[in-house]
Order: structure tokens, then C-alpha cells, then sequence
């Protein structure tokens, strides 16, 4: 009896928790920590999870990083390192090197540079990294202890919130470049002492010539220091890139001509024993890679030289938009330039009509489209297409 | 890059040197060295300092109009600047105008201080004339004063190729990659070179893709081609149509102009 009594109340109080929804669905927790948090939490999170392996959760904590300081350093150098750990060098190049705009001399930031560059097999850059980080330590260990400083003109007093334009002169000033500029070291000499409050520029002991004008990025602006001419150091550039033109032809005999950036032309000539057609005919024949990276198509001028007569396709079928669609067809295979017209009678066949000269061509262009009958001589290269050329699936509009 | 500039006003003490950023532009940092001139632009820096900053971006970043304009400022106000001078000259070859290229680098070359890179340049536009003796002068003085610049021996090999010499270009090209094999380029034109030297044409290597080795057989159908072997540059051509999936329109035009020329000639 008593038992009897028990299953009934623990039937009923089941049946009623499962109408009254008492079942609460709860959302599991997120790897990351939802609401607004600090910068110096979310990086913390992200090496938490970058040091877990787990990149992706990282890149979007330091993203949120980012996104609350846009300025922040450790945020900039964990979404390299994360796309470093992806294999996406190129992003994490543009992140340490946005962090490096920010902190120029920081040692650490180009040890990490230099070493990305390593696992990209990049020895020689980053081994030019290296010599930079070992130069910059090799500066700041001759800078006395407390430098002097030296005081510079109109420099307003450090509780002022007025910017200077500070001028540091950390070594003699040269002339404006009239002589010959030495190319420019991979050491860098310089090492700013970042004041509190208003711009106070230091003078440091360095050895190389490398003038500093430095910008105090502060509300106001003061009258400045005059701007003396900046020594400029040879930046490495690009090789310059030999653009060849087509001239008048100067040698006989084939011949490859650069004729813009990506563009390299055969020039040839008409076979000299045939005296009524001497003039030289210059075709343009594109290497896959040439020398210029950029490809680019032949220009007007010489590609009117080049090119073939224009194909004239007139449709004999009296089936809409037959040369038209066939025009484009065509086209897709590298046959352009052809012009469309109307045959003026019908045709149950297509027919190709071509000059001597072009015969392979014609020939070309009937495999093109599956023609099977032989070209018929004639002035200029014309396709009538009859209505077989409609019937063609591949024709058919 | 606003943003960051953005960032860099926010900042307490966020002291930006040029010189910083010019060290930036000068190992090849671009995108730190724009940064922080913008960031100096955005904070009211001024002046001849930072427009050379600009210009030498311009340069380095390959944005030849831009350089080109800048340094035709900039040599208003300093027309002795060899450097500047070089840079202006060689923007303007990127850009076609060669006139105003080769008078600048003419110019550049006849002052102290000129580098291999003018003498490069003025190799190129002699290359391009057809004046090879030029152009042996100018690539000679540039390997005098950068005998170990792979470039230069790219455009020396290049020139040469120009010519039809393919044996002296091919050892030009092979001691250029010697010197730097990181060049693709370089590595481009001896092929080149070799696929004209080559009795077969290119047969694929392991694992190369459809699309490098059909630009391989293309080349050397180019390269066939100009030595006058016809039916080997058409059947390069078709094999470099034939070897990608995709339509290839380069050798398709390729191989209608070897056609074509093969017609005109029978004519």
C-alpha cells in the first residue's frame, strides 16, 4: 500500500516539472570571455589560448584587443605570431611591422621579426635583422646613464601641453645632397629617449650621421626649430626595369624586342627575294614569364601589324543570332576580330572561303567549329554558315 | 593604416622620428615606414623632409607616377640631388616616357655619386634603341660598380637575348642566378635561354603544375620561333595550349602569329 503511494507521488511531481518547463537549457561556456574587457585581459586571454595551440581562439581575442586599443603593441605581436603559427607570413609580416611603427627600436619586436623571417627561410633578411637588434643594443649601451639634455629652442617647460617640432642633433649636419650619398647600413643609430609630457630631445652619442626630426605628437604645435637639411640615406629600391620600345628595325633577321614592361615582340622579316613586299613585318609573340612581371596585351600599333585580316562571318540560315554566337565562340578560342553580316541567299552547308594565305587559318578555324569540308579560294577569309552550322549544338542559338 | 595613425595621436607619448622612418624605408619595411609617416603627417610635419619621405614611398613601392611627380618637385628646390635625379630618371622608365628617362639618367650619370642602377637603366633604353654598343657600355659600367648585383646581370643577359646571342646569354643568366637565385625572374630568362639552346622541347617536371609548364613550352616556342626553327615553335605552341585546362590565350596567339607569318612568307 505504501509503496503504491510512493510511485503515485513521484509519477505526479515528474509529470508536473515536465509541464511546468522547470527544464532549463543553458548554453555551454565559451572559450573566450564574453562582456567588455580590459586590453592588457583580452592579450592575456590570447596567449592563454595561442599557449593551449588553440590560434584561432587567440587571432580573435587579440582582435578584440585591437579593437578596443588600436595602438596596442602586444595585441599587434600576438596576431603576428598567430598568423605566423598559420603559415600566413605575409599578414603577420604587416602586423609586426605595424607594431614596429609603433615602437621602432623595440629589440624584442625585431627578434620576432627575424625569426619569422627565419622559418620563411629568409636567412639573409633576417640575419640583417639580427645585425640591426645588435646594433641597437651596442647604441644603447654607450648612452650614458643620465644623458644630458640638451636644450632646444623655444622648448616649452614639461608641464606645457604644447607640441614641438624637436629637432635632435645627434650629429653634424650635412649640406644638401650634391655629393655622392653612401649607401645606407643595416645598423641604425638611433635611440629615442621618449620624454613624459612635452617633447625633450636628447642628444645621444652616436656614430654615423642620421638626422633625426622628430614629430611630438601632442595637441597644440609651437613655433619650431628651423628644419635643417635632411642627410637622406639611398633606400633600397627595386632594380629598374628595362622597358624596350620598337624602333626602326636596325639589324635583319629575327629578332626578340622588349616592347613595353610585359611584352616582348619576334620581329622578322619578309624573306628578301621577294622584292614587292619588303616591308617588315612585325609580329608579337609573348613569353609565358617574361623578363617584366607585369604581362600585359600588345599595344595598338603593333598588334594591327600583327594581326590577321579579320575573319567575316555571314549567316546563311536565316537562324537568329548564328554569327553572332558563333562570333563568340570564336572568341573563346582565341579567334577575334570578326565581323557578322548577312549572307544573301541560304545555305543548307557551311562554307569557308580563304585566300591562300590564310588557308591554315581557315583550316584552324574549321577544326574550331567541326567543319569537315575543305576551304574554298577566295579574296578574303569568310565563313557563310548554313543551316548544318544552326543544327550544331555547340552553334545553336 | 588610419586607424593606427589615429592611434599613434592617441597615444601619451608616442614620439615619431622620420628618421625612424626612413631606417624603415631604407631595409624595406614599407608598411611600418608608411605608418609612421603618416602618423607624422597626420601630427603636422611638414616640408621638404617629409615630402623625400613621400617620394622615396612612392619609389620603393613602385608607384612610378606618384615617384615620378614628387621627385620632379622636390629637384625644383634641389637640382644637384644625384640620387634624387637617378630616381626621377628611373620612375620615368617604369612609365614609357624614355625621353625624359634617359635625359635624367643621362644626367645622373654624368655626376658623381651616379649608382649601377643609373648605368642599369640607361642599358635598358639602349637595349631598347637597338644600340647595342650602348648598351654593352652602360651594363659594363654598372657591373663595375655593383659587380655582384644580380640584376645587372639580368639585364646584361637579357640584352643579349635581345640580340639572338643565346649561349652568351645563358651564361650570363646562369652566373646572375649564381649571384641571387631568389629572383624569379632571373630564373625566367634562363629558361628562356635554355629552351632555345634545348634540342627537345620542355618536358614536365615532377610536380609541376599544368599552368607552369604550359608557360615553359610557350617560351620556348618563343624562343624557337626566333631562331627560325617554325615547326618547333608550333609545336611548342600547341603543347602549351594543350597542356592546361584552361584556354591558353597567349600561345594561342603565339601560334597564330607563327602561322601567320609562315602564310605572309609563303606568299
Amino acid at each position: 500500500m505504501n509503496r503504491g503511494i510512493v510511485i503515485v507521488i513521484a509519477a505526479t511531481a515528474a509529470a508536473s516539472c515536465a509541464g511546468t518547463g522547470d527544464i532549463a537549457v543553458r548554453a555551454l561556456p565559451t572559450p573566450l570571455a564574453t562582456g567588455q574587457r580590459t586590453v592588457s585581459f583580452r592579450v592575456a586571454e590570447a596567449n592563454g589560448q595561442f599557449a593551449l595551440g588553440n590560434v584561432a581562439l587567440a587571432l580573435e581575442s587579440y582582435r578584440k584587443a585591437l579593437r578596443d586599443d588600436p595602438a596596442s603593441v602586444d595585441a599587434m605581436v600576438g596576431m603576428a605570431a598567430s598568423y605566423d603559427a598559420m603559415g600566413r607570413f605575409d599578414v603577420s609580416r604587416r602586423h609586426y611591422e605595424a607594431a614596429l611603427a609603433i615602437e621602432p627600436a623595440n629589440r624584442d619586436l625585431l627578434g620576432r621579426l627575424a625569426a619569422s623571417l627565419l622559418q620563411q627561410g629568409r636567412a639573409a633578411e633576417s640575419a640583417a635583422i639580427r645585425l640591426e637588434i645588435a646594433s641597437r643594443e651596442r647604441t644603447v649601451a654607450v648612452v650614458p646613464s643620465k644623458p644630458a639634455p640638451i636644450p632646444v629652442a623655444s622648448a616649452p617647460p614639461p608641464a606645457m601641453r604644447t607640441a614641438v617640432v624637436a629637432i635632435r642633433p645627434t650629429a653634424p649636419i650635412p649640406a644638401p645632397v650634391a655629393a655622392p650619398v653612401p649607401p645606407p647600413e643595416p645598423a641604425f643609430v638611433e635611440e629615442a629617449v621618449a620624454p613624459v609630457g612635452a617633447s625633450v630631445t636628447l642628444a645621444l652619442p652616436v656614430a654615423r650621421q642620421v638626422t633625426a626630426v622628430t614629430v611630438s605628437l601632442l595637441p597644440a604645435r609651437e613655433p619650431a626649430a628651423p628644419s635643417p637639411p635632411v642627410k637622406v640615406a639611398r633606400a633600397p629600391v627595386a632594380p629598374p626595369v628595362p622597358v624596350k620600345i620598337a624602333e626602326p628595325v636596325r639589324i635583319t633577321g629575327p629578332r626578340l624586342e622588349r616592347l613595353s614592361l610585359g611584352e616582348v615582340a619576334l620581329v622578322t622579316t619578309h624573306n628578301s627575294t621577294n622584292a614587292f613586299a619588303p616591308r617588315p613585318f612585325v609580329s608579337s609573340l609573348a613569353p609565358s614569364r617574361p623578363q617584366v612581371a607585369a604581362l600585359s596585351r600588345p599595344t595598338k600599333q603593333l598588334a594591327s601589324l600583327a594581326r590577321p585580316s579579320p575573319i567575316l562571318l555571314l549567316n546563311a540560315a536565316r537562324s537568329q543570332g548564328l554569327a553572332a554566337h558563333t562570333r563568340r565562340y570564336l572568341i573563346a578560342r582565341g579567334f577575334t576580330g570578326a565581323q557578322i553580316g548577312d549572307a544573301p541567299r541560304v545555305r543548307a552547308t557551311t562554307l569557308i572561303i580563304a585566300p591562300a594565305a590564310d588557308r591554315l587559318r581557315a583550316r584552324r578555324i574549321a577544326r574550331a567549329l567541326g567543319i569537315l569540308t575543305r576551304p574554298v579560294e577566295g579574296k578574303r577569309l569568310t565563313l557563310v554558315l548554313g543551316r548544318d552550322a544552326a543544327a550544331r549544338r555547340v552553334l545553336g542559338s | 593604416m588610419l586607424l593606427l595613425a589615429a592611434a599613434f595621436a592617441a597615444a601619451s607619448v608616442p614620439d615619431v622620428s622620420l628618421a625612424e622612418a626612413r631606417h624603415a624605408l631604407t631595409v624595406g619595411r614599407l608598411d611600418q615606414a608608411r605608418t609612421m609617416i603618416a602618423a607624422a603627417v597626420g601630427a603636422g610635419a611638414t616640408g621638404a623632409p617629409v615630402d623625400r619621405l613621400l617620394a622615396d614611398l612612392a619609389f620603393a613601392q613602385g608607384d612610378s607616377e606618384r615617384s615620378a611627380a614628387l621627385y620632379s618637385a622636390l629637384l625644383m628646390q634641389q637640382p644637384g640631388d644625384v640620387v634624387m635625379t637617378e630616381r626621377a630618371g628611373l620612375s620615368r622608365l617604369r612609365l614609357g616616357r624614355l625621353r625624359e628617362a634617359e635625359a635624367l639618367l643621362r644626367r645622373a650619370s654624368g655626376r658623381p655619386g651616379a649608382s649601377w642602377m643609373t648605368w642599369n637603366g640607361l642599358g635598358a633604353i639602349a637595349d631598347g634603341r637597338g644600340d647595342w654598343v650602348m648598351a654593352d657600355d652602360a651594363y659594363e659600367r654598372a657591373a663595375q660598380l655593383a659587380p655582384n648585383r644580380a640584376e645587372v646581370a639580368n639585364n646584361r643577359g637579357w640584352s643579349l637575348l635581345l640580340r639572338g646571342q643565346w649561349s652568351e646569354a645563358e651564361a650570363e643568366l646562369t652566373r646572375g642566378v649564381a649571384l641571387d637565385p631568389a629572383i624569379g625572374r632571373l630564373a625566367n630568362n634562363l629558361d628562356l635561354a635554355r629552351a632555345a639552346l634545348a634540342a627537345a622541347l620542355p618536358a614536365r617536371r615532377a610536380s609541376e603544375t599544368d599552368e607552369s609548364w604550359s608557360a615553359r613550352l610557350n617560351d620556348a616556342g618563343v624562343a624557337a620561333a626566333v631562331r627560325g626553327e617554325r615547326t618547333r615553335a608550333i609545336a611548342a605552341f600547341s603543347r602549351a595550349i594543350d597542356a592546361r585546362a584552361q584556354w591558353n590565350r597567349r600561345a594561342s596567339a603565339n601560334l597564330a602569329a607563327v602561322e601567320h607569318s609562315a602564310g605572309s612568307e609563303q606568299r
